[in-house]
């Protein structure tokens, strides 16, 4: 009982202070996101500094990317703008160079241009990532572009298959702190076409499956990821409790199986 | 080595039955109508130690010469409620003693009498026995059966119902269990020396205490005695059985209007044998309790009871189960204000405000979780607690032939549950959920009950009540594990129940009595049953998920009373049967996991028969049989755990210095199982023999002894989980020393 008085006063006492003070959350939406600053780029060429920034350290897996861009001049803020990300892999051992899945900036929101890159392999000695920037800058109608090394860490979302000629590669999204109770799980799934080219597989059917291996007992009231957009694919996980636990992808086309992997969570 | 024990028991009791020549005395008296202090013309009374009784006159009169001593009188007449009375011989004064009689109501309640007090000796004394816990107190009621999971306190089940279906009172406070695998049934809280008597209704035709359909036990704990100036006793015994030490004590102090009455006791068990010498493994326990209370009268018709229970044990070893309890701890508060008084219309206004809380420990670290199938390689330490705050407010309203009582309650309750897994490899994360996610419970009832004779042979009984409750969770980590598990089910929940009971009584002549009762009664779903998650059910080796979506069970029940009482005899007869809507059981959600889910219907049927007979002047006779029925309709199939037809038989010896006993307990063969919804199997028939008996050397000094299964069967309860077997040969003995 007391409890549900402590809530109403605190409340109560919570309007009064928004109330008096009611000018200052003006600001707030900016810093809900969260991010992690990458680098800063002058292109002297189009007086436009652009900036990289990351919701983490970048991994490999899916990962936004945010770019925030400045003309040099005025120190106006880019609000209009026409953006593209490339990302790319220079394997210098190996004399070859790759890209990867990616979603280009679909426009700005909360200050950034936000795109994101799927990475499919960790930076080592002599692999070295990065991800231009092309930018059309309408603000002062210039255009350039920026070229930002990175350094991608290892984890283990991504996941890759080959069928026949054909290569798949499948990413978990957003799985950064699992909680138990239901959770949403979703993955990113697309093809490899050229070493240049993974558009998103968008009609492929995918069930999941969350295990405890030490345990030997599954969840209910899962839902299956279904595809959104992009290549996307949503859907819930159940985590009964906290510990180590599986959840098994199967994604198949006309039955036919693209990947069958499991991702290990741990839930806190 | 039968011969030698009955050769042994014969022994002790033929010395003894001889007796003095006493003096004799006489008792004169007038019995009154207590509402209009009239004297009620040709009452009954009588001497139950001797069987002997008188009439009384028009004017309500009598007189009875007697051997000096000590005796219980029992005065009865058409139309009043009987009362007992102790009289002694050396408190009888020249003039003549006045005796109030109420009006008649009908008692729906059964009780057993703590014994160890100035009790009466009667012919229900067979069941006056001195009791070593509230086990023992229970399983004395016809219709009440235990389930065992340890040698420790066992759950009741009353006409084949438990837990949720039934509730467990003291002193009509509202107390829940901590435990999530019904380890802590509330009778574990409570020691016999705390107890004045356990009430037990039956079916839901007396509701006044709690809102259910299966019936209500209440402990009646005992209160401090204005009349003991400075009394104390105390008790050490012993139970071969499991090397058992106990310790007890009580102590009175009065002066003037103020009582305090405090008791404590102790007891440490090993490991129990069955029959055939069966050690049961961790089947050990420690346990202590205390008691305090202070009551102090104000004015003629005022009095203020403090009350306060702690009990506490430990390491206590669960057999039949996957885990033992490492630790328990409870504290049971109650302030009380009474108002009393007898020659008003308004007797009674009772004021209670109370709090208790639970708490409960267990784990498996003294299993070999390698040699199980079960969550195999993992330890699983487990916590419960429960704190429940409680009002009730109660008034009684006396006319000459009608009385109507009112009985408000305000409950909050708070049940919290949570476990850890941990794997005995390095490799694996611990686990951790929660059982019971903070669940809180606001319960507000209303309960009426209305007496009224209808003429001296017809009464009737009128019993309603109604409940609302709202239910939620506030825990954090509770809500989100429920809300994944169960589709789109609000927590929230509120219930609104309604029970309605109507029973008369015809009495065809101050002997025999028949009663027909009916009643139409419901009852919530308990707060496991809502909001549990992951609860362990070993019964049938499923985890269980609560299900918010619960409807209340509905229960329509006719129950037939045939009672004849004599001077030296006394018969019943019960016939019952009970059709329950929507009744709660586990349903199937995939292979390891129960829902818990409304089914259509089951119904159970019983005979209860019980009579006791004084053969002679010490001795008497005692025999009662009871047989259930229950069926599931929607699986068609037995219900689990329905006690198979059993009886009891005693014979009993009994003057002023001895009391002696022989009783038989003898169970049949169930074979009408639950194979679809438990794992519970047939069970064999078989009986077990006991002996008891106490000597009062002197005023100050009584030793108390028995011998439980005397042949030292190994068998088991159809109600034992996992068939742990029944205790073998129990040789006890215990010295009661009083001051």
């Amino acid at each position: 009982m007391s409890k549900k008085i402590e809530i109403m006063l605190s409340a109560f006492l919570f309007s009064m202070i928004a109330h008096v003070s009611g000018c200052t959350d003006k600001d707030t939406h900016n810093s809900k996101l969260q991010l992690f600053p990458i680098a800063s780029i002058t292109v002297d060429s189009a007086s436009t500094i652009v900036s990289l920034y990351a919701e983490d350290s970048l991994q490999v897996g899916f990962n936004r990317l945010y770019i925030g861009m400045k003309t040099t001049d005025d120190g106006h803020e880019v609000d209009n703008a026409q953006v593209e990300l490339i990302p790319m892999m220079d394997m210098t051992d190996m004399g070859m160079m790759h890209s990867s899945p990616f979603e280009e900036p679909s426009g700005y929101e909360n200050g950034y241009f936000q795109g994101a890159v799927v990475f499919t392999m960790p930076s080592y000695d002599m692999g070295h990532w990065t991800v231009r920037v092309n930018f059309l800058n309408h603000h002062n109608h210039m255009q350039g572009s920026a070229v930002f090394n990175l350094i991608i860490k290892n984890s283990s979302d991504v996941k890759a298959l080959t069928i026949g000629a054909d290569k798949y590669i499948m990413t978990l999204i957003d799985h950064k702190e699992p909680h138990v109770g239901l959770n949403d799980f979703e993955i990113g799934l697309y093809k490899k076409q050229t070493t240049m080219s993974f558009p998103p597989v968008t009609n492929a059917m995918v069930n999941i499956a969350p295990t405890m291996p030490s345990m030997g007992h599954g969840s209910s009231n899962n839902v299956n990821p279904v595809h959104t957009s992009m290549g996307r694919y949503h859907g819930k996980v159940n985590f009964t409790m906290t510990g180590d636990w599986q959840v098994d992808v199967n994604a198949t086309i006309n039955d036919t199986t693209l990947l069958s992997t499991h991702y290990d969570l741990t839930v806190e | 080595m039968r011969t030698f024990i009955l050769t042994a028991i014969l022994a002790l009791i033929i010395p003894l039955t001889i007796r003095a020549q006493i003096q004799s005395m006489e008792l004169r008296g007038v019995v009154k109508d207590a509402t209009t202090n009239q004297p009620i013309s040709y009452a009954h009374v009588s001497i139950l130690e001797t069987k002997r009784g008188c009439a009384c006159d028009k004017d309500g009169r009598f007189t009875l010469s007697l051997p000096q001593g000590e005796y219980e009188i029992r005065i009865s007449a058409m139309g009043y409620q009987e009362k007992r009375m102790l009289i002694r011989s050396q408190d009888i004064q020249a003039s003549e003693i006045e005796v109030s009689l109420f009006t008649r109501t009908i008692v729906l309640t059964e009780e057993v009498v703590v014994a160890n007090r100035e009790s009466a000796r009667d012919l229900r004394s067979l069941y006056d026995q001195k009791f070593n816990t509230v086990d023992d107190l229970s399983s004395k009621i016809d219709g009440v059966t235990l389930i065992q999971r340890a040698n420790f306190a066992s759950e009741p089940s009353v006409r084949g119902m438990t837990s949720g279906q039934i509730a467990t009172v003291v002193d009509g406070m509202k107390i829940f269990s901590a435990c999530v695998d019904h380890m802590d049934p509330v009778s574990a809280y409570v020691e016999v020396e705390n107890l004045e008597k356990l009430e037990i209704s039956k079916g839901s035709f007396d509701l006044s205490l709690s809102q259910n359909i299966g019936g209500t036990i209440n402990m009646v704990t005992e209160k401090p005695d204005f009349e003991k100036r400075l009394f104390t006793e105390n008790e050490a015994g012993y139970e071969s059985v499991s090397r058992l030490k106990r310790v007890r004590s009580v102590v009175n102090v009065s002066r003037d209007n103020i009582a305090v009455r405090a008791t404590f006791s102790y007891k440490r068990a090993g490991d129990f044998y069955a029959g055939k010498n069966n050690r049961v493994q961790r089947s050990g326990f420690e346990k202590n309790n205390y008691k305090v209370d202070l009551s102090k009268k104000i004015g003629a018709a005022h009095k203020v009871n403090v009350s306060f229970i702690g009990d506490n044990a430990w390491d206590i070893g669960y057999p039949s189960m996957l885990m033992d309890t490492r630790k328990t701890k409870s504290q049971i508060y109650s302030i009380e204000h009474r108002w009393e008084r007898t020659s008003s219309r308004i007797r009674l206004i009772e004021s209670k405000v109370y709090a208790n809380r639970i708490e409960h420990w267990m784990d498996d670290y003294d299993r070999d979780v390698t040699a199980r199938t079960v969550m195999k390689d993992m330890y699983m330490p487990m916590f419960g607690k429960t704190t429940t705050v409680g009002v009730t407010e109660q008034a009684l309203i006396v006319d000459k032939k009608q009385a109507f009582r009112i009985i408000g309650e305000y409950y909050y309750l708070n049940a919290f549950a949570d476990m850890t897994m941990e794997s005995i490899a390095n490799n694996v994360s611990p686990m951790y959920l929660v059982n019971l996610g903070g669940i809180d419970v606001n319960n507000i009832s209303l309960a009426i009950n209305y007496d009224r004779a209808l003429n001296n042979r017809l009464y009737w009984k009128l019993n309603a009540r109604t409940d609302y409750s709202d239910r939620s969770l506030h825990d954090k980590t509770g809500r989100r594990l429920l809300e994944g598990s169960i589709s789109s089910a609000p927590l929230h929940q509120t219930y609104i129940t309604a029970a309605i009971s109507s029973v008369m009584e015809y009495h065809f002549s101050p002997a025999y009595t028949m009663s027909v009762a009916l009643a139409q009664s419901e009852r919530m779903p308990t707060h496991l049953e809502n909001y549990g998650f992951y609860l362990y059910n070993i019964q049938d080796g499923y985890f269980y998920m609560g299900n918010p979506n619960l409807k209340p069970e509905q229960s329509r029940q006719i129950e037939c009373r045939l009672i004849s009482e004599h001077t030296a005899s006394r018969f019943q007869l019960n016939v019952f049967y009970n059709i329950i809507n929507h009744y709660v059981i586990g349903v199937l959600t995939d292979s390891e996991f129960k829902t818990y889910a409304n089914i259509n219907r089951a119904r159970i049927a019983g005979v209860e028969g019980s009579g006791t007979l004084n053969l002679a002047a010490r001795w008497s006779v005692a025999a009662s049989v009871s047989y259930l029925y229950g069926v599931n309709d929607e699986l068609n199939e037995p219900l689990p755990l329905i006690p198979p037809i059993q009886g009891s038989a005693a014979l009993v010896y009994q003057n002023e210095i001895i009391w002696l006993g022989l009783d038989a307990r003898v169970a049949g063969a169930q074979k009408r199982i639950a194979g679809k919804t438990s794992l519970e199997d047939e069970t064999k028939s078989f009986a077990v023999l006991n002996m008891r008996g106490s000597i009062k050397w002197n005023s100050h000094l009584e030793w108390k002894f028995g011998v439980e299964n005397i042949f030292d069967k190994l068998y088991h309860e159809h109600l034992s989980i996992n068939n742990l077997p029944g205790r073998g040969r129990n040789i006890y003995t215990g010295i009661i020393v009083t001051y």
